[in-house]
């Protein structure tokens, strides 16, 4: 049994931040609960343990900086964190001007292709990825939230800070957008 | 084409442990602290060739806290301490073993807005009121609600659950020995909903205890579990009724045998008669009657009505009635659909009614169920919900009334049980005066009990006591068959005759708590996920003036594959 995030929880917990927000040294029982699936998400994007541990650093303590600034709007304090995981990481990738690495296990392609409602070939894969390396950030990111790290459109859509309704409709617009490009080079 | 992401398939996993190696809230705090102090310094970005930059920065800069903090927790702080904030470290639920699959919990479909009663495999029930849930929006849940629910009764569930068994009131740190724990929660197309406010389920959590002596009365509290907060919160007193007592099995050499078959043969023949009573009382004095929950027509089966006019309180009571065929009946639509002179209807339980329908031809019996649709449907079920109400505090009123009745006229009874248990102690003690060696610890009898409680909300519910930590201490050294120290490991420790689980971190100056009179066993998980073991046999061999050991964990090279796994090289 996991812990699970609702209502409830969420509610309990935004005591946990206020009392956080009074005295950082409350802070801890959040970073606990956090700093796994924080450090999970950067190391996706980095491929790199070392890297990972230092970003991920960076995020709680920008976390503790802007915790007065957070406000309970029914949306889990994890969306949050990973939210300023998101903008680390590509923060620091634009900075180093190095390419950000994409993780994704080989079945997650196959996901992809059956949800374009397309039949899987081992050899789509290359022209799959030539076709996901051209997508701009903000397009692979749904892709990447969805597909590769299978998170619900509601959870991607508090991350992102978006609708649901409008995670999902561009999430798919981009769906069709790749199968066009691959049916074109098959 | 200019390449813009690098794809990394099929990743390196990371285990939970590479990355705690990397987590240190002392050192992230110093650094907050620090960065306050001087506002002015912009926040720092992470350099790629400096691994362990804020770690050490944090440290070296933050001195005269961080590094004082970290060598307090390496070296000065008492164990207990250093124990506590182990497992503050740790998820609070933590599963041990990860190739063993999650149990399956008993999946029941409710109707949301009718509520209903569910009856689990082991004889328990919850009651689960109508409109008892709302949605993540806080708006009332409509249509079918999947309830799942599990029980855990044995220290083997708990150790499989990861739910800690530890309970701190006023800075006392107590284990919880359990008569039983479940978890419940309802979902509605896979998301999670909650229990809508001012309802709750009627639980009645069947379960047994182990008991040494059976003339002493459970005394148990209801807790649920703050998964959030990371405690145990206190939410009532349990109530128990015992159903049955029976003789814990014994091996045919154990010393209390004899005794312990002649106490259950006195007592089963008061129970005989002790039921007797009971059947005496209740048929003189009837208990409320329940009243019928209204159920809703499913807008497909076939359904008639009933002519009542001219009957005032039949009219009022059925009115807006449909009654549809029992699911069981033989009778068909064609034979009832005929002309009836007079019919007659007997309630047989709280859903099935006999109705005889007459004419000058014939006369048919039939089992119908009444149902309604619409408004009359809401109406019933508001005037069903108060008169529900009302039959609860009727029953406690009767409950009340039957036991003082029970007690008045048991007090022969009472005498008779007394006196069962005045031989039995007696026994006992004549095989202790003449040397027997009876373990303190092996139950002799368990009670069949049913835990009473109301849920108000989801999640994990536990029927505990506290015990209170008066067993021996002794510090502790836990190696592996080659000798070398293990440390930094969750070690349990259970004492058979106790329904809790108790959790240390194996390491330096370790300090273990236990009856050294009880049969225990204390085990860990290995890196591989096996079990090593420290025997219940081995544990025998420990004397009370030893301050200090070195427990020797012995390895099963046996695969975990399921809970029977665990079952069989748990078992002591």
């Amino acid at each position: 049994m996991r812990p699970s995030s609702s209502e409830e929880d969420m509610q309990q917990e935004w005591l946990e931040i206020q009392a956080a927000q009074k005295d950082r040294a409350q802070f801890r029982p959040l970073y606990q609960r956090y700093y796994e699936p924080v450090f999970r998400f950067i190391y996706k994007r980095t491929a790199d343990q070392s890297l990972s541990a230092d970003i991920c650093s960076v995020v709680f303590l920008k976390a503790m900086e802007r915790l007065d600034r957070y406000t309970f709007q029914g949306v889990p304090f994890s969306a949050w964190l990973f939210r300023i995981a998101s903008n680390e990481v590509a923060q620091h990738f634009r900075k180093n001007q190095r390419n950000r690495v994409v993780s994704a296990e080989e079945y997650h392609f196959k996901d992809l292709v059956e949800e374009m409602d397309e039949d899987w070939a081992q050899d789509l894969l290359p022209n799959l990825i030539s076709h996901l390396d051209q997508l701009k950030e903000k397009d692979l990111v749904l892709i990447e939230m969805r597909f590769f790290e299978k998170r619900p459109f509601k959870e991607i859509a508090e991350i992102l800070e978006i609708t649901e309704s409008n995670a999902k409709v561009r999430t798919y617009r981009i769906l069709d957008r790749l199968k066009k490009k691959i049916l074109e080079n098959s | 084409m200019k390449k813009n992401y690098n794809f990394n398939i099929n990743p390196k996993p990371l285990s939970s442990e590479e990355i705690r190696q990397h987590q240190d809230f002392d050192a992230l705090f110093a650094k907050f602290q620090e960065q306050e102090q001087k506002p002015e310094v912009a926040a720092p970005t992470p350099r790629r060739n400096n691994v362990r930059w804020l770690t050490v920065a944090g440290l070296a800069a933050a001195a005269s806290l961080a590094l004082v903090l970290m060598l307090r927790v390496g070296n000065t702080l008492p164990y207990e301490e250093r124990n506590a904030a182990f497992f503050a470290d740790r998820p609070f639920v933590e599963e041990p073993l990860l190739q063993v699959p999650k149990p399956i919990l008993a999946s029941y479909p409710i109707d949301a807005e009718e509520g209903g009663i569910l009856e689990y495999e082991s004889g328990s029930r919850l009651i689960i009121p109508a409109a008892a849930f709302h949605d993540t929006k806080g708006q009332p849940v409509q249509g079918e609600v999947a309830i799942h629910y599990r029980e855990m009764h044995d220290f083997v569930d708990f150790f499989l659950s990861g739910i800690p068994m530890v309970y701190d009131s006023a800075g006392v740190s107590y284990n919880l020995e359990s008569a039983g724990m479940i978890e419940i929660y309802a979902e509605q197309n896979g998301q999670r909903v909650r229990m809508a406010p001012g309802k709750s389920i009627d639980v009645e959590l069947v379960s047994s205890l182990s008991t040494p002596h059976l003339n002493v009365p459970p005394n148990f509290n209801i807790y649920h579990l703050d998964t959030v907060g990371r405690k145990w919160v206190y939410q009532n007193i349990d109530r128990i009724q015992v159903l049955q007592d029976e003789a814990a099995t014994l091996p045919g050499n154990h010393p209390a045998l004899s005794a312990q078959q002649a106490l259950m043969n006195s007592l089963d023949g008061i129970q005989a008669q002790e039921k007797a009573l009971m059947e005496q009382l209740t048929l003189e004095n009837p208990a409320p009657l329940e009243p019928l929950r209204p159920r809703r027509h499913n807008g497909t089966d076939f359904v008639f009505d009933l002519d009542l006019q001219g009957l005032d309180a039949a009219q009022n009571t059925y009115q807006g009635t449909f009654w549809q065929l029992s699911p069981n009946s033989s009778v068909t639509e064609q034979q009832l659909n005929q002309a009836w002179d007079n019919f007659h209807l007997t309630q047989i339980n709280n859903r099935d009614y006999q109705l005889s329908l007459l004419n000058e031809q014939q006369t048919l019996t039939v089992i119908v169920n009444p149902v309604l649709s619409g408004a009359d449907y809401d109406r019933a079920l508001a005037e069903y919900e108060q008169e529900y109400a009302a039959y609860r505090q009727a029953m406690a009123t009767w409950e009340a009334q039957i036991e003082a009745l029970r007690t008045e006229r048991s007090s022969d009874l009472q005498t008779q049980r007394e006196g069962a248990y005045q031989k039995f102690q007696e026994a006992m003690k004549t095989l202790a005066d003449n040397g027997a060696s009876i373990d303190a610890s092996t139950p002799l009898f368990n009670r069949k009990i049913v835990n009473r409680f109301q849920a108000d909300r989801l999640g994990i519910w536990n029927c505990d006591r506290p015990l209170a930590p008066h067993m021996i201490q002794m510090k502790a050294k836990l190696v592996d068959e080659r000798g070398q120290a293990i440390k930094n490991q969750t070690v349990f420790l259970v004492d058979r005759g106790r329904n809790t689980i108790q959790e240390f971190v194996a390491g330096e100056d370790m300090e273990i708590r236990f009856d050294l009179h009880a049969t225990n066993m204390m085990w860990l998980v290995t890196e591989d996920q096996k079990i090593a073991i420290y025997r219940s046999e081995d544990f025998k061999q420990l004397k009370a003036d030893e301050q200090n050991y070195t427990f020797v964990m012995e390895k099963v090279n046996r695969p975990l594959q399921n809970e029977q796994d665990v079952r069989d090289v748990l078992q002591f």
